[in-house]
């Protein structure tokens, strides 16, 4: 027995002592592990510096393009006095191809290609006429070459500790400040309410936004017609001024802007503008033709409310409400009728609207707007086939249903939008320009004159939209 | 009102007008931004999302540091980082504004 427990204290005193060997190995080792995964997370937390350095740079370093495409269905119809009008039928696709480049924090180009064109070839001379005026050439159908609608550099320095931004070439002033809304696009700094339409020009804004929440100033120049000579002038007189007597003279706008107030939930934002020597129809030569008819005023408020009380709920928090005044006036050269008048007339609009969110995760709308008989505002570019609503003399009423279908990272990457849109015309001429064809005339003057006036028009679009 | 006015009408207010939910939104966590945190933090959205990477706020994120992470970027807004509302509601809207305009994300601002 004694000899048992003998061997089994050697046994152990042996086991113990191979035991404190191996502990002293594993921790040895463990050390050494420890050693090394210290080194690993320095060398990745080095690779990540490094990385976001290389990140940080090539972000900085190269043009980035994003894509906005569009197929869409429109069924629309136009009643006269006589007869009803529909295209049951019109296919459209639209291709924004935007590009952006800053180099510096302060420097940034934005750019943009655009074609937008009804599905099939076209026998009608589309984009030949008015609808392939500058102003709207991206915003018409027209045919599937690609234009520039936007060329721009963009200087945001800081001045006397104020934030300032100048800004040259050509900007499409569409897609502003609560149209935005129906279109599911990020609001521009033009008031849809007034302004909608491509220019090419200059603005220079300055924040001041360290006395009133989000506010800024910002001054607008554009050239709307320009009337220099071609190239390779029959006189020899490449590009000079044109003063022929049927020639239209330089065009310009000039508008101040200023967003009152921005908190993220309440906004407003004002407008004036002036716009020099607008063109016209004029129907009293013999080959009616454009002439320069004046100038003409305009001036809108518009405010917005994003979200109803302070957080209460997802659906209060995702409301919009919003309501605009308008206002233009026409300055008419002597003895040019301007909208069919030698006086100055004055013309208002009122827009007001509703966005709340759906339990689909998408956004449903209501808008309605009035024009009176002398409204004319510069919306010629917005994106409602029969006719800018917004210039409506009468009454225009909007729904809409704007559904996300594929987001990511928070934003919609593929959308559809179901919209209706009704026109009902009070007076003519409300897409007309300045001169004879934006003469105000009722429906029963028109057709005493012995016209067929569009007195109401309606379109009902879907459309798909891929973005990213 | 024409019948095309009608079924337009009806089928539009029919599919849109139901009631809400909520998903992530870079566009809402700017306005939050705008809203509850540029008075008190002294510097404009882009200015916050910029005082981290990407990788940072991710990070921040998945290890549930995001109020502290926001807080060290703008001490003064510690009392709504710390907030139940932040936690619940708000923060999923701010990350995904933060991380698209995060320093190295080469987002260019809309002007």
């Amino acid at each position: 027995m004694k000899k048992i427990l003998l061997s089994l204290a050697v046994i152990g005193g042996l086991a113990s002592s191979t035991f404190a060997d191996d502990i002293a190995d594993l921790k040895a080792e463990i050390d050494a592990l420890n050693k090394k995964v210290a080194k690993l997370e320095n060398q990745q937390k080095r690779t990540k510096k490094s990385l976001a350095k290389v990140r940080a740079h090539d972000a900085f370093d190269n043009i980035k393009f994003d894509i906005d495409f569009r197929t869409a269905y429109d069924y629309i119809s136009y009643k006269t006095a006589t007869k009803t009008y529909t295209n049951d039928a019109l296919f459209s696709n639209r291709l924004w191809l935007g590009m952006g480049y800053q180099p510096t924090k302060d420097m940034i180009f934005k750019g943009q290609l655009a074609f937008n064109k009804a599905f099939g070839a076209d026998t009608n001379g589309r984009g030949q006429g008015y609808d392939g005026f500058d102003w709207v050439i991206n915003e018409t159908l027209t045919d599937d070459t690609l234009k520039v609608r936007e060329a721009y550099w963009l200087w945001t320095p800081t001045v006397g500790g104020f934030g300032t931004t100048l800004s040259v070439g050509r900007r499409p002033a569409t897609n502003g400040y609560l149209i935005n809304l129906r279109d599911d696009d990020k609001a521009k700094s033009p008031q849809g309410h007034i302004i909608n339409m491509e220019f090419d020009g200059l603005s220079a804004s300055i924040k001041l936004d360290k006395y009133v929440s989000g506010s800024y100033l910002k001054l607008c120049l554009g050239r709307g017609l320009t009337n220099a000579r071609t190239r390779f002038d029959a006189q020899g007189l490449d590009y000079a001024t044109d003063t022929s007597a049927d020639k239209l003279d330089n065009m310009d706008l000039v508008g101040v802007l200023a967003k009152i107030y921005d908190d993220g939930q309440y906004s407003a934002m004002a407008t004036y503008y002036r716009g020099f020597n607008v063109p016209g129809i004029d129907s009293t030569l013999t080959t009616p033709a454009l002439r320069t008819f004046g100038n003409m005023d305009g001036a809108a408020l518009s405010a917005q409310i994003q979200g109803i009380g302070d957080m209460i709920n997802d659906f209060l928090d995702d409301t919009i409400l919003f309501a605009s005044v308008a206002w233009s006036q026409t300055i008419p050269n002597a003895n040019q009728p301007m909208l069919g008048s030698i006086n100055k007339e004055s013309g208002y609009s009122y827009w007001i609207g509703a966005q709340v969110p759906n339990l689909t995760g998408g956004k449903f709308g209501l808008e309605y707007n009035h024009g009176s008989k002398y409204w004319r505002p510069f919306t010629y570019g917005e994106d409602t086939m029969i006719g800018s609503k917004m210039a409506t003399r009468g009454n225009a009423y909007e729904a809409y249903w704007t559904q996300p279908i594929i987001k990511k990272d928070g934003k919609s990457l593929f959308s559809m939008q179901i919209r209706y849109t009704y026109l009902d015309y009070d007076y003519t001429g409300s897409n007309g320009f300045f001169g004879d064809n934006g003469t105000p005339l009722t429906m029963a003057e028109a057709v005493a004159n012995g016209l067929d006036p569009v007195e109401s028009a309606q379109d009902l679009r879907v459309y798909f939209r891929y973005r990213y | 009102m024409t019948t095309v006015k009608k079924v337009a009408f009806a089928a539009i207010l029919g599919f849109g007008l139901i009631a809400t939910t909520a998903s992530a939104d870079a566009d809402k966590g700017k306005r939050i931004y705008q809203k509850k945190l540029k008075n008190v933090c002294g510097f404009s959205g882009a200015v916050f999302a910029a005082k981290h990477t990407q990788d940072e706020w991710a990070e921040a994120k998945e290890n549930g540091e995001l109020g502290k992470v926001m807080t060290e970027a703008c001490p003064a807004g510690a009392d709504f980082f710390e907030s139940a509302k932040f936690k619940k509601k708000f923060s999923t809207h701010l990350y995904d504004f933060v991380h698209d305009f995060a320093s190295d994300s080469g987002n260019i601002p809309s002007c």
